[in-house]
């Protein structure tokens, strides 16, 4: 799975960052920037939670191609 | 259940806590006043440790006994700018019996509220602050068990779940907007906060309004108002006791209805809590929901009650503004404002951002250092309560122009002065504790100023300002009388 953010998007609530803050950081311009796109397994269930959490869908997660 | 008051004993009610906030307000006024011509000398709080290169962190307890307690209540702004032109962002004070590190300034918010080395807990700060009254609530944990349950709370906030409550909350806003009645004199604080123990009522608890209410709505109340005690104790009749009270009472009723909440298929708060499982299948048990519940509804009542007031007053004493806001109101061409038009107001964003910053609703943030370390350079030992007052820090001349002008063009794409700092703008804090309903209190807020635009046009007169005294937040506690006539659309 990779990780999408829409930076157009994001008006920084920072909701990813409280509940991941290693991988998802809100800096200085309020506009949040991803530590990295691929999602490990591990990850993934709260890398979900993130993504649903976003008020203004400024995140996605896509099946990358086989 | 319902935490709405009948109207009646609210005026009554109401009336007697004005005038006992009056006069306790006074009676801190005069205290302060007392105490002015008290003089300390500015001592370290600990020595920095040889070697360590780190700064001392200087103030001084103040007058014996109460130290600051009176200042920091009467009038909070004055005395925290004085403190920080003598001693700069990070300086130690007594309140309430303790010494007491206060900070100021963006950097050092980073440093406390990010927490990247974990030594400021959450949970010991408020709970030495509001601990029997709210423990055990989200803001009242720590670090791996904090993040544990902040995990399953986010169930209850995720984006489908917002826009559930959105649509429970947008009719019984405009029922209860529309039907109010203008007056010279309409109190507006007191009105708000009642629409929002109506929406609490029905999309937090999914409860009717029923004659069941009186006694809730107190407990409630003195919930909230026991941590705000000056004597610290279980006294017979005292604000902490009656706290306590109302503590036990809500226990019981939440208890009371889980069983239903988890049968039934409700899209309010209460039932989604009872039943928020995460991937990994955690759950909460029922005295974990209790005490969630319990907490959100103090984390999100008074605070949406202050924004929307503050925002109200502010449009009260600038027409222009108002009637900017109005135009864009009827622009949308909908009676109600929906989770997707949130976006479409910019002007309304701007002016609720602009309340925000000039009236945090939490106006600090405790934390309780678990370990020696420092803030921006300065020594601080452990076991020492640190408070971050995201009120004063919003009106630093440092970051914002005019810092105590209602301009809400400083967040306009131009200007954008909260981008000086990432901490710049934090009324909802930071970190792993950053205000979980940060975008529900911002809907609740803007629906209740979408109704008042389309419905009525209000003013206060020439020179009024609300009393202000220390909730969660600045409030208004005069009710705040506005000249309030109903418009045709």
């Amino acid at each position: 799975m990779k990780l999408i953010a829409d930076r157009n998007r994001c008006e920084g609530h920072g909701m990813c960052e409280a509940l991941a803050p290693d991988l998802f950081r809100v800096d200085d311009d309020g506009i949040v920037t991803i530590a990295t796109d691929a999602v490990a397994e591990a990850d993934r269930d709260l890398v979900e939670l993130a993504v649903d959490s976003c008020p203004v869908q400024a995140l996605s997660l896509v099946r990358e191609p086989a | 259940m319902s935490l709405l008051l009948p109207n009646k004993t609210t005026t009554v009610s109401d009336t007697a806590r004005h005038l006992r906030t009056k006069l306790s307000w006074q009676v801190q006024r005069a205290g302060v006043k007392m105490l002015r011509r008290y003089h300390a000398e500015v001592t370290p709080l600990a020595e920095p440790p040889a070697g360590s290169g780190l700064k001392p962190t200087l103030g001084d307890y103040g007058p014996p006994g109460i130290g600051y307690t009176l200042h920091t209540l009467a009038d909070p702004m004055t005395f925290s700018r004085e403190r920080f032109e003598r001693l700069g962002p990070v300086s130690w004070l007594g309140v309430l019996g303790r010494q007491v590190v206060t900070v100021n300034g963006p950097e050092a918010f980073e440093e406390v509220l990010m927490d990247r080395k974990k030594v400021f807990s959450a949970q010991r700060g408020w709970e030495w602050l509001i601990g029997p009254f709210f423990h055990g609530g989200v803001l009242l944990r720590d670090f791996d068990d904090h993040m544990f349950h902040r995990r399953i709370l986010q169930q209850a906030f995720t984006r489908p779940r917002l826009v559930g409550y959105q649509d429970l909350t947008t009719p019984l806003l405009r029922r209860g907007i529309t039907s109010w009645q203008p007056a010279p004199d309409f109190h507006l604080h007191t009105a708000v906060k009642q629409l929002l123990l109506h929406q609490a009522t029905e999309v937090f608890v999914g409860a009717q309004l029923g004659p069941e209410s009186v006694a809730l709505a107190h407990a409630f109340d003195d919930a909230v108002h026991g941590g705000t005690a000056m004597v610290r104790a279980n006294v017979p009749g005292g604000v902490w006791a009656r706290g306590l009270r109302g503590r036990r009472k809500l226990e019981e009723y939440f208890r009371r209805e889980i069983d239903a909440k988890r049968a039934g298929d409700g899209a309010d708060l209460f039932s989604v809590l009872s039943k928020a499982t995460t991937d990994e299948g955690h759950t909460f048990t029922d005295e974990e929901v209790v005490q969630h519940m319990i907490f959100v509804m103090l984390a999100a009542h008074d605070t949406s009650t202050i924004a929307t007031s503050m925002l109200c007053y502010e449009l009260g004493r600038h027409p222009r503004w108002q009637e900017r806001l109005r135009e864009e109101a009827r622009a949308l061409g909908k009676d109600s404002l929906g989770y997707d038009d949130l976006d479409s107001m910019p002007l309304l964003d701007m002016a609720f951002k602009e309340a925000l910053r000039m009236y945090a609703p939490v106006a600090q943030q405790a934390r309780e250092t678990i370990a020696d370390t420092d803030i921006c350079g300065h020594f601080v030992p452990k076991g020492t309560l640190v408070m971050c007052g995201p009120y004063m820090m919003m009106r630093m001349a440092k970051c914002w122009s005019d810092p105590d002008e209602f301009d809400p063009e400083r967040f306009s794409p131009e200007r954008r002065e909260d981008k000086a700092h990432r901490f710049a703008w934090s009324p909802f804090g930071g970190g792993a504790h950053k205000c979980i309903g940060l975008y529900f209190g911002g809907m609740t807020v803007k629906a209740v100023l979408h109704q008042m635009l389309l419905n009525f046009r209000w003013s206060v007169p020439e020179g009024y300002e609300p009393l202000l005294v220390a909730g969660t937040g600045p409030t208004p506690a005069d009710g705040l009388p506005i000249r309030l006539e109903r418009i045709t659309r």
